[in-house]
C-alpha cells in the first residue's frame, strides 16, 4: 500500500487531467477545478511545512552554537516576528506592512541589484572571443545592447529629416529581427525539444516508470 | 509623512548599503542584512499563504453554513494536509507520498497536453506558417524566415544524441550551434539591461527620486546614505582592527585561458 | 616581470563595481530624458486598449516582487492608468505572494489617492468616481502556480471565493458574467518570471486562445519572443519597454527617468567587454611568441 496507493492517485488523476483536455463538457470542468483548489491548498501548506523545517534547520545550530550562530538567530527572530505580527494584524496591517516596506523590499531589491556589478565583472573577465560561437555570442550579445538604450536615436538628432526617422527606428528595427529570427530560432528549438521532455517526463510518472518524488528510483 | 515612517525609509537605506557593501568584501554587515532577508521573506510568505489560500480555500470553506453538506467535501484536502505533515514523523512518514502523489499528478496530467499544444505543435505551425506567408515580406523578412527555418532544425539537429555528429548531419548541427550562441548573446545583451534597470532603482530609491517630493525632504536620501555608508566604514576598519572580519570569500584569482 | 597587459588582466574587480555605481549614481544627478521611438510589439496592446468600449472587464495580473519594480512598475502603473481612463473595469489578481503590497500601493496611488484628491487621473473630466468591487477590485495572492492558472481557465470562482478583503465573489458586480478566463475581453500580466507569462500560455492563452498581452523583465524577453505574436499580440519588455508604454501614455515616469542611466550603464558594459578582449587579445599574442 505504501508504494502502490500513491502511484495510483497519481495515475488516476494524471489519466483525468490529459482526458479533460478533450472533453469540453462542464461537469469534467467543475471536478477538474476542484481538484485543482484542493492542489492548491496542498501548495499552501507545503510551503508551511518548508517554514518548519527552516526552523528545525536552525534551532539546533543556535543551541549547539555553532558557527554564524547569532546570524541564525537574527533569521529565526525576524522570521517569527514577521509571522506573528502577520497573523496578529493581517495582511494589511500597519506593523506588517512597515517591516515589509523598510526590511524586506530593500533587502530584495538590493539583492538582485548586485547582480549589475558582478555582471559588469563577468563581462570583463569572461566574455571573450576565443572561437567562431564566442565570437558570435559576443557580437549579438554588444549589437542587442547597443539597440536596446536609445543611442541610435541620440545619433539620429545629428541628421536630417527623413534621414533622422530612418536612423532613430534603425536599432530598433534591427534589434526585433534578432528577436524575431535569430533569437527565435534556437529557443524555438529548445522549446520543442523541452516541450517533448515534459511530455515524455510527464507520461513517465503518470505510468508509474518515474518515482524519484515518491522518494524511489 | 510621520516620524515613523521617516525612521522606516532611513532603516531601509541603511540596510541597502550593508547589502550593497557585500560589493568591498564579505562582511557581519552584509551577513546581518542577509538573515534579515531570508528570515523576513519566509515569515511574510507565511502569513500570505494562511490568509490567501489557506483560509478562504480550505477554512471558510469547511465554515460555510450556505455550501451545506457540500462542503465536508473539503475533509479531502484536510487528509492529505494531514497526511503531508506526516512527513515530520518517522514512523508514518510514507503517507506524505500520498499528497506529493495528488500534487504531482495533476501537474503531470495538465503538463502533458499544454507542453504538447502550446510549445510542440504551435511552434511547429508557427515555424512552417513564415514560409508559406512570406511572400508579401520585405527582403530582410525573407533572409530572417530563412534564418528561422533553418536555425529550427540545425539546432534541433544538435539536440539529436542518438546520431554521431559526422558528414552533413555534424555541420548542420555546427549551424545549430551557432544558431544558439546568437540566441544566448542576445539573453545576455537583455539581461544586462535587465540588471542594469534593478540597480538603477536602488540609486532611484536611495537618492529619493523614486519618492513624492515631499517626502524626500524629511527622509534627505542622500545625506542618509552618506552617513550610511560612513557607518559601514568605520565598522569595517574597526572589526579589521579587532581581527573579526570574516575571511575574504571573493574570486581574487585572474580567469583561465 | 608581469607587462601591463597581464596586469590589467588579473586588476582588482572592485574597480570595475566603482565605475558602474557611478555609471548609475551620475546620470541621475542631471534631469534630462532622451529622444526613443516605440515598437510596435509594445503599441499594440496601447492600440488593443484604446479601441475597447467602455465597462470592458479587463483581467491585470501582477507577478512581481519589490526586486523588479524597477523594471515593470512603471508599465503596470501606465497601463492602469489608461484601463481607468477609458473607464475599462480592472480585476487585478497575482500569484506572487510578494506582490499584493505592491498591489495595494497602486491601487492607492493611482485609483484612491488621486481620484478622492481630484488631481491626476480624472483632471479636468466629469467622470464618476471609481468604486471598488464595480470598477475595480483586487483578488490577492493564490499559490498553486501552474494548478491555479489552469484553474483559472476552469472556473475563477473556485480558485477565488472572495477578493483580498473577504469580500464573496457573488457580492463583486464587476464580476458579473465572469466565470472563467476566457469571459475576460483582455488579460494584461505584469511578469517577472516564475509562475508567469510562460506558464499562462502554456496553461491557458494557447488552450482557450486567450486576448493576451505581457509586460515581462529583460531577462525573460528572449525565452519568450517565440510566443510573439501568435500567443501573445503584445510584448513589453523590460525597462525601455515601460518607457517607450510611457510615452504612449504621454507620462514621463520613472522608466523615461532611468533610460539615460540604462544608456551609459550599457556603454560600461560594452567598454568592459571591449577591454577585456584587447587584454586578452594581446597577452595571447605575448604568450604565443613566447612558446
Amino acid at each position: 500500500m505504501k508504494q502502490t496507493l500513491p502511484l495510483v492517485i497519481t495515475f488516476v488523476l494524471g489519466v483525468l487531467f490529459v482526458v479533460e483536455f478533450f472533453i469540453p463538457a462542464h461537469g469534467v470542468h467543475e471536478l477538474t477545478a476542484l481538484l485543482q483548489e484542493w492542489g492548491s491548498v496542498l501548495a499552501a501548506f507545503a510551503f508551511i511545512l518548508g517554514g518548519i523545517n527552516l526552523m528545525q534547520a536552525n534551532l539546533p545550530r543556535i543551541w549547539r552554537r555553532e558557527k554564524d550562530w547569532p546570524y541564525k538567530v537574527v533569521l529565526v527572530a525576524s522570521a517569527l516576528v514577521m509571522l506573528g505580527v502577520g497573523l496578529w494584524e493581517g495582511q494589511e496591517g500597519r506593523t506588517f506592512l512597515y517591516l515589509y516596506d523598510h526590511i524586506f523590499a530593500p533587502c530584495n531589491a538590493t539583492m538582485f541589484a548586485l547582480l549589475a556589478f558582478f555582471i559588469t565583472s563577468a563581462a570583463f573577465r569572461a566574455f571573450r572571443a576565443r572561437n567562431l560561437e564566442a565570437f558570435l555570442m559576443l557580437s549579438t550579445a554588444v549589437l542587442v545592447m547597443l539597440c536596446v538604450v536609445p543611442l541610435g536615436e541620440l545619433v539620429a538628432l545629428l541628421f536630417p529629416e527623413p534621414l533622422r526617422t530612418t536612423i532613430a527606428s534603425l536599432p530598433s528595427d534591427i534589434k526585433d529581427w534578432i528577436l524575431d529570427y535569430g533569437n527565435n530560432a534556437g529557443r524555438r528549438a529548445i522549446m520543442i525539444g523541452a516541450a517533448l521532455g515534459a511530455i515524455a517526463t510527464g507520461l513517465r510518472v503518470i505510468l508509474g516508470l518515474e518515482r524519484s518524488h515518491l522518494g524511489g528510483e | 509623512m510621520p516620524f515613523i515612517d521617516v525612521l522606516g525609509a532611513w532603516i531601509a537605506i541603511f540596510i541597502t548599503f550593508c547589502i550593497l557593501s557585500y560589493l568591498y568584501d564579505d562582511n557581519p554587515f552584509y551577513k546581518l542584512a542577509e538573515h534579515l532577508f531570508v528570515g523576513t521573506s519566509v515569515g511574510y510568505s507565511l502569513v500570505l499563504q494562511w490568509f490567501g489560500t489557506v483560509k478562504p480555500n480550505l477554512v471558510d470553506r469547511l465554515t460555510a453554513s450556505e455550501l451545506g453538506a457540500a462542503r465536508f467535501v473539503y475533509l479531502v484536502p484536510c487528509a492529505l494536509v494531514l497526511c503531508l505533515f506526516m512527513k515530520l514523523t518517522n514512523r508514518y512518514n510514507w503517507m506524505g507520498r500520498l499528497a506529493i502523489a495528488f500534487v504531482i499528478g495533476i501537474y503531470a496530467g495538465q503538463n502533458i497536453p499544454a507542453y504538447a499544444n502550446s510549445d510542440l505543435l504551435t511552434q511547429i505551425y508557427v515555424t512552417t506558417r513564415e514560409v508559406f506567408t512570406s511572400g508579401d515580406k520585405p527582403l530582410s523578412d525573407i533572409i530572417g524566415i530563412v534564418v528561422l527555418v533553418v536555425g529550427v532544425v540545425a539546432s534541433l539537429m544538435y539536440f539529436f544524441l542518438s546520431r554521431e555528429h559526422k558528414g552533413w548531419f555534424g555541420r548542420m548541427s555546427k549551424v545549430g550551434i551557432w544558431v544558439l550562441m546568437i540566441g544566448f548573446g542576445a539573453s545576455f545583451g537583455y539581461t544586462v539591461q535587465g540588471r542594469i534597470s534593478l540597480a538603477i532603482g536602488v540609486a532611484m530609491d536611495v537618492l529619493d527620486i523614486s519618492r513624492p517630493a515631499a517626502e524626500a525632504r524629511q527622509v534627505h536620501g542622500p545625506v542618509v546614505s552618506a552617513i550610511s555608508i560612513a557607518i559601514i566604514a568605520v565598522g569595517l576598519i574597526w572589526m579589521r582592527r579587532r581581527g573579526t572580519r570574516t575571511p575574504p570569500e571573493r574570486d581574487t584569482h585572474p580567469p583561465s585561458n | 616581470m608581469k607587462l601591463a597587459w597581464e596586469k590589467l588582466q588579473s586588476f582588482d574587480r572592485r574597480w570595475l563595481f566603482l565605475a558602474m555605481g557611478l555609471a548609475i549614481a551620475l546620470p541621475l544627478m542631471f534631469e534630462f530624458t532622451m529622444p526613443f521611438t516605440t515598437s510596435p510589439r509594445v503599441r499594440a496592446l496601447y492600440d488593443e486598449i484604446e479601441t475597447l468600449p467602455p465597462g470592458t472587464q479587463v483581467l491585470l495580473a501582477i507577478d512581481y516582487d519589490p526586486a523588479s519594480k524597477p523594471e515593470l512598475e512603471p508599465f503596470a502603473r501606465a497601463v492602469l492608468r489608461q484601463l481607468l481612463l477609458r473607464r475599462c473595469r480592472v480585476v487585478l489578481m497575482t500569484l506572487w505572494d510578494k506582490a499584493p503590497p505592491i498591489v495595494m500601493a497602486l491601487i492607492e496611488d493611482i485609483i484612491e489617492g488621486e481620484h478622492d484628491r481630484h488631481r491626476g487621473l480624472f483632471e479636468g473630466r466629469d467622470d464618476p468616481p471609481l468604486r471598488y468591487g464595480v470598477d475595480y477590485v483586487f483578488f490577492g495572492f493564490k499559490e498553486g502556480k501552474e494548478i491555479v492558472i489552469a484553474g483559472l481557465g476552469q472556473s475563477f470562482r473556485q480558485i477565488y471565493p472572495a477578493d483580498y478583503r473577504e469580500r464573496p465573489v457573488g457580492q463583486l458586480p464587476i464580476m458579473n458574467g465572469i466565470n472563467r478566463l476566457s469571459d475576460f475581453p483582455l488579460i494584461v500580466e505584469v511578469s517577472a518570471g516564475f509562475p508567469g507569462t510562460k506558464e499562462w500560455v502554456q496553461q491557458v492563452v494557447t488552450r482557450y486562445g486567450l486576448r493576451y498581452a505581457a509586460a515581462t523583465t529583460s531577462v525573460s524577453v528572449t525565452e519568450l519572443s517565440p510566443y510573439y505574436p501568435r500567443q501573445m499580440f503584445s510584448l513589453v519588455g523590460g525597462m525601455r519597454g515601460a518607457a517607450e508604454y510611457e510615452k504612449l501614455v504621454g507620462q514621463v515616469g520613472l522608466a523615461t527617468r532611468g533610460l539615460n542611466v540604462l544608456t551609459v550603464g550599457h556603454v560600461v558594459i560594452v567598454l568592459a567587454i571591449t577591454m577585456g578582449n584587447v587584454i586578452y587579445f594581446k597577452t595571447r599574442k605575448r604568450k604565443r611568441g613566447a612558446r
